[in-house]
Order: C-alpha cells, then sequence, then structure tokens
C-alpha cells in the first residue's frame, strides 16, 4: 500500500494517497491501489526482450553425417531450440498479461485519486 | 544397423551454430534469474509470473546441458572421419601407381587370346568412367594391337608378375580392414562383415578378370595360365580396389550383412543403391 504521497488526481490538482475512500451510493474503494504500472510494463518489456533472443536462436542442421548418433544428436538440437522458441512464447504472453495488469492499476487508481479528490472537496465545502 | 558416413567438412560448419544455441540458452536461464514479480499484479498474474519464469528456467538450463557435449563429440567424429578416410586416399594412390605397373607389364609380353579379351573387358570398363563405352573399347583395341609388337615376357618375370596378383588382392584386403579397425563409430558387426565383403569381393573381382581373360588360375590360384593370364588378374584387383574406393561397395555389401545380422534392412537398401549406382556409372 502506497502512503503519503501527493500525486495528480486531474491535470492541475494533486491529491494525498493517505487515508480510505469509503463508500456512498457506490462501493468502498478502500485503500489507495498499490504498485507502479511504469514497473510493472517495464518487467514486461524486459521478458519481450528475453523472448526475442530466445525466438531467434538458431536451429543448426547437420548435413553429411548419418549414423543412429546423427539422427539421436538431430533430435537433441531441435527439441533445444523448441524449448526456445516455446519459453519465448510464455514471456511473451506473460509480458501481454503484465501490460493488461499495469492498465488496470493505471485506472484503479486513477479513479482512487479522482474519488479522493471529491471527497476532500465535499468536505471542504461542509466547513 | 544402417551405414555410417561423416563428411568432416559439413559436419565442422554446424558446430558454430550449435555453440550459439547454447549461448542463447545459457543466458536466457541466466536473464530469467534476475526477473521477480514486480508489486501491484494480482495474486493470480503473481503465480502465473513465478511459474513460467521457473519454468523457463529449469527448461533452458535443461536444454543447454543436454547439448554441452555435442560440440566436442562432433569434433572427436571428425577427426575419426579424417583419419578413417586416409587409407582410402592412399588406398587411390597406391592403385594408380600398381595400375601404370600392370600396364607396363602387359605391354611387355605377348598375351594369350583370352587373355586380351579380358584385358580389353577390364579396360573397356575401366575407360567408361571418363569417356563411355564406345570410346574406351577403342582406345583398349589400339593399346592391345601394340602390344603383339612387343617381346614375349621371360618366364622368371611372369612368375613374379603371378604374385602381383595376390598381392594386389592381399593389400585391397588389408586397406579395407585397416580402414574398417580404425573407424571408431562402426559396430563390431559392421567391422567384421565389411572386411569380409572386402575379401570376397577382391577375390570375386579377380575371379572375374581371370574368367574373362582366362587368367583366374593363374592370378588367384597359381597354376599356369601364361604371364599375361596373370597380369589381367592383377589389373582386375587393381581395377577393383579403385572401383570400390570409389563407391565403397564392399562397405555397403558389409552393411548388408551387418543389418541382416541385427535384424534391420536398411543397409541392403544402401547395398542394393549402391550396386544401382554403380551399374548406372557404367551404363550397364
Amino acid at each position: 500500500m502506497t502512503k503519503g504521497v501527493a500525486v495528480q488526481a486531474t491535470d492541475s490538482t494533486n491529491v494525498s494517497t493517505d487515508g480510505w475512500v469509503p463508500g456512498g451510493r457506490a462501493p468502498a474503494l478502500g485503500a489507495y491501489p498499490a504498485g507502479d504500472p511504469e514497473e510493472i510494463r517495464a518487467t514486461a518489456a524486459d521478458l519481450r526482450r528475453i523472448a526475442a533472443r530466445l525466438t531467434a536462436a538458431p536451429r543448426p542442421t547437420i548435413d553429411g553425417w548419418s549414423s543412429d548418433a546423427a539422427d539421436r544428436v538431430r533430435s537433441m538440437l531441435a527439441s533445444a531450440a523448441d524449448t526456445a522458441d516455446r519459453t519465448g512464447a510464455d514471456l511473451r504472453s506473460l509480458a501481454t498479461a503484465l501490460d493488461h495488469a499495469a492498465d488496470a492499476l493505471e485506472t484503479d487508481q486513477r479513479a482512487w485519486r479522482a474519488a479522493k479528490l471529491r471527497i476532500e472537496e465535499v468536505s471542504g465545502c461542509q466547513r | 544397423m544402417p551405414a555410417v558416413t561423416v563428411d568432416a567438412v559439413r559436419l565442422r560448419i554446424a558446430i558454430p551454430a550449435i555453440e550459439q544455441l547454447t549461448g542463447i540458452l545459457d543466458w536466457g536461464t541466466h536473464a530469467l534469474a534476475g526477473s521477480h514479480p514486480p508489486a501491484g499484479v494480482p495474486a493470480g498474474l503473481q503465480a502465473r509470473f513465478a511459474h513460467v519464469i521457473a519454468a523457463g528456467r529449469r527448461d533452458l538450463k535443461a536444454a543447454s546441458h543436454r547439448l554441452d557435449a555435442v560440440p566436442g563429440d562432433l569434433l572427436r567424429r571428425i577427426s575419426a572421419a579424417q583419419v578413417a578416410d586416409s587409407p582410402v586416399v592412399t588406398a587411390g594412390n597406391w592403385g594408380n601407381l600398381a595400375w601404370d605397373a600392370f600396364m607396363d607389364a602387359f605391354k611387355a609380353a605377348h598375351p594369350s587370346g583370352s587373355a586380351e579379351a579380358g584385358w580389353l573387358a577390364l579396360k573397356t570398363l575401366a575407360g567408361a568412367r571418363n569417356s563411355g563405352l564406345g570410346e574406351a573399347y577403342q582406345n583398349a583395341t589400339r593399346a592391345l594391337a601394340n602390344v603383339h609388337r612387343l617381346p614375349e615376357l621371360p618366364k622368371s618375370v611372369a612368375d613374379k608378375v603371378k604374385w602381383g596378383g595376390r598381392l594386389s588382392s592381399a593389400a585391397n584386403v588389408a586397406i579395407a580392414g585397416y580402414d574398417n579397425l580404425r573407424n571408431p563409430y562402426l559396430s563390431n558387426t559392421q567391422r567384421a562383415t565389411r572386411t569380409a565383403a572386402a575379401v570376397g569381393t577382391s577375390i570375386a573381382a579377380t575371379e572375374a578378370g581371370g574368367a574373362l581373360g582366362g587368367a583366374l588360375a593363374a592370378a588367384t590360384v597359381g597354376s599356369a595360365a601364361g604371364p599375361f593370364g596373370f597380369a589381367v588378374g592383377f589389373g582386375a584387383g587393381i581395377a577393383w580396389t579403385a572401383f570400390d574406393g570409389k563407391f565403397h561397395i564392399s562397405n555397403k555389401i558389409g552393411d548388408a550383412a551387418a543389418s541382416a545380422a541385427d535384424g534391420i534392412a536398411h543397409g541392403a537398401k544402401d547395398a542394393v543403391h549402391g550396386a544401382k549406382k554403380l551399374f548406372h556409372k557404367f551404363g550397364l
């Protein structure tokens, strides 16, 4: 949970992430949603970089050698290249999920700040 | 068991790509070690993150580990292939020298009629590799016409030449046996059957030359068939050595036998293919 940080709620207004946003007619938003969307996106970018190198790995071919041992080595090479491809695909899929999570977190944080701002404005008027 | 063939040059080309693949797998393993799930992602995604990273590291490391020994193994096989090939090259050079010696011996005496026919057949077959059967036959006929103008081979020389055919066959077998024994990637069955095939085909080739020229007895059995009968047998041995070195016929026959012994028919297919290739080469 992020505490005591002033973040921009709108283009021109800062709001503290301290405190709790209670529910009125809408459900309570609770504490400020923890996490840094940019950090999540950076992690996703790292995973994509690793995936790109893995999927670009060469697929060695062995010509001019025929025997049972040659068949075994070819099978090992193909399996290793497949492993690199498969891991790369898994990492890309994970990166996409992280990007979606970062977007969702960013949306939640913006909604929280807007709600907090409204509360502060209402309480200011009442005083 | 299928025939074992190794092309050292083409095998060497594959090594850098294998090392590059291994390097990337190792790099991926280390790169994923520094990946941790960031704060703020849902618990389910955190669990998925941990699983994908752990599985990726494990799989990449295992794949790299399996390939660790491959480049070294290929280098050993390349080295072995080069060692195994060198006797064949030596045999080829030796065969050319012996063929020249045979030609000199042949031209130094008068052949019998049957020896002439045998020599003509062998010379035509050998020449057909480069110029076709028709032209090879004409060349052989011209060479034969010159022979009649030469003096007869003395008996003492003829007796010595008689042994040439046997030595030729023995050398062929010895070279094949050495070649097979030095090749570390043949099974014992293949070593035995290939060497046996070399013995059998060498004798068969000498017999064929003898049958064609009436020289079999002089060349392989030693009965008196005249110096030229022997010379034809000698030439048949040399010719077979050269053909076998080029097409590895006895190896394929040997592997076919090994396959039969091992219950696999793959080698027989190779032998048939090799024979077809030979027949096609000579237009037979």
